[in-house]
């Protein structure tokens, strides 16, 4: 069994460590001192079991779930020092969570409840009760880009526009260019609260990096971005574009 | 009839200086009030920070953590806990305490958190000697400091440092607190965005020492971070005033 151990604070990740090494169950230990490195190992390690606490700068624990995928996720256990509002989701939706301070016997029982899991195989039927735990649009104030190698936040206001490309979206931040991996339909929805309008079928675009509009023929327009893009409003998205604006172009 | 005259003249005047004296009199006391209600307001926000469930709990975390791999340093953390709650039980009867005693109670505070931190958490201390002795209202410095981990350092992974500075400025004392974390939110004010605890500090200090130089401002570091700067009379220990 190879199990990661998430937190910031060093203290807090060798208390769960200082554990699992007396367990003779557990092959490997990983540890990841913040959100975007468990991000980064969870993908790249695949471990079976992941202690997540969910207080973490920047990208927390139900952050690093939204990452992943609540379905991609190895079994997780919580760990929280004081979240009355999460322990509750946690308890309605029967997952495990380990509170600190705790005692060995807490730690073992949860571990006991781990291991049948993973035994009978059915490590994965929590999935849905994970992602009950994350709101559908809130997290999504920034996107958890990964390539070359590093994992980048880019935060929703400092993308330009979002362009549809295979099962991949292009994210156009400050004229550098991105690859992400989502719809842009889903993307669409996600990010509409932040001020985003789909102008075209393959087409995203940030209302604030909107330089000026020039019309081209039959009531279509081109957007002139910041930083030297430009995509074309199709006139079926037009009206759209409108509603959203409040007034006619 | 001109002796009458200045008879009821004397009355008036004497009736309208008694009436003055008296207000005076419930000025001051009500002056007093506030001071004392201020003060168990910081008092309990002071506790309330220590028993700030994250705080505690976490660093109740980090000792069981250590009970086994340092104990040494498992103690040592138990007693930082203990001298931090003794500190805030016992200052109910004074106001003031000099400086010197006020670093002393910050330092249990930064010990437990350089150890939750490690080496995420870097502090500066630059104080003046000839300061040290210097009169300050008690718990001054906590709240700032906690304001300065929680906003400047826990929100970002890679942390920072905070520094805490204090010198004397002709006949004014000088103190600074500062992070290099990501500064004031956009359109923050302080009128209008001042917290519960950093307000309470703030009328401490004009309550306690206020004069016309003295100030409290919170402001963006010009290289990014936040600072609160503190400016006081400078009354040293045992000085009458």
């Amino acid at each position: 069994m190879r199990v990661l151990v998430v937190d910031d604070e060093l203290p807090a990740r060798q208390r769960i460590v200082d554990l699992l090494r007396k367990d003779p169950c557990v092959e490997r230990v990983l540890e990841a001192e913040n959100g975007i490195a468990a991000v980064d190992t969870i993908e790249s390690e695949r471990p079976d079991v992941v202690f997540l606490d969910v207080q973490m700068p920047e990208l927390d624990g139900l952050g690093v779930i939204d990452a992943i995928g609540a379905a991609n996720m190895p079994l997780t256990v919580f760990v929280t020092a004081y979240d009355q509002h999460a322990i509750r989701a946690f308890e309605a939706n029967a997952l495990d969570y380990l509170l600190k301070p705790f005692s060995d016997e807490r730690y073992e029982a949860t571990m006991t409840r781990i291991k049948s899991r993973l035994g009978t195989g059915n490590a994965h039927n929590l999935d849905q009760n994970i992602a009950a735990l994350i709101p559908r649009t809130s997290r999504f104030d920034r996107l958890v880009v990964k390539s070359a190698g590093r994992t980048r936040f880019i935060r929703a206001t400092d993308i330009d526009w979002i362009e549809a490309s295979g099962v991949y979206v292009t994210l156009h931040v400050a004229g550098t260019e991105e690859l992400y991996r989502a719809s842009l339909q889903d993307l669409a929805e996600k990010l509409e609260p932040f001020g985003f309008v789909r102008v075209h079928r393959s087409a995203l675009v940030n209302l604030d990096s909107i330089l000026h509009l020039e019309p081209i023929s039959h009531g279509e327009f081109e957007v002139v971005l910041k930083h030297g893009s430009r995509c074309r409003i199709s006139r079926a998205f037009r009206a759209r574009l409108e509603e959203r604006l409040g007034q006619a172009l | 009839m001109f002796l009458w005259n200045w008879l009821v003249y004397l009355l008036i005047v004497g009736v309208q200086q008694g009436f003055r004296y008296y207000r005076q009199y419930l000025s001051g006391e009500v002056r007093l009030e506030r001071l004392e209600r201020q003060f168990a307001e910081a008092r309990l926000n002071a506790l309330r920070m220590q028993l700030d469930p994250h705080f505690l709990f976490n660093t109740l975390n980090t000792i069981s953590s250590q009970v086994e791999r340092d104990p040494r340093l498992a103690r040592a953390m138990i007693e930082h806990l203990g001298d931090l709650l003794r500190n805030s039980l016992e200052s109910k009867d004074k106001q003031e305490v000099t400086l010197a005693e006020e670093l002393a109670a910050l330092n249990h505070y930064l010990a437990i958190q350089k150890i939750r931190f490690a080496d995420q958490l870097k502090v500066e201390l630059c104080v003046d000697a000839d300061v040290k002795s210097a009169c300050v209202p008690c718990l001054l410095l906590q709240p700032l400091v906690e304001n300065s981990i929680r906003h400047g350092i826990s929100s970002r992974s890679s942390g920072g440092t905070v520094t805490v500075s204090a010198r004397r400025v002709e006949k004014l004392l000088e103190i600074r607190v500062a992070d290099d974390g990501a500064g004031l939110p956009a359109g923050w004010n302080q009128e209008k965005s001042l917290g519960i605890g950093l307000s309470v500090t703030q009328q401490r200090i004009f309550g306690l020492s206020g004069s016309e130089d003295t100030r409290f401002l919170i402001g963006n570091r010009p290289n990014g971070g936040t600072e609160v700067e503190i400016r006081m009379p400078l009354k040293l220990a045992g000085e009458n005033v």
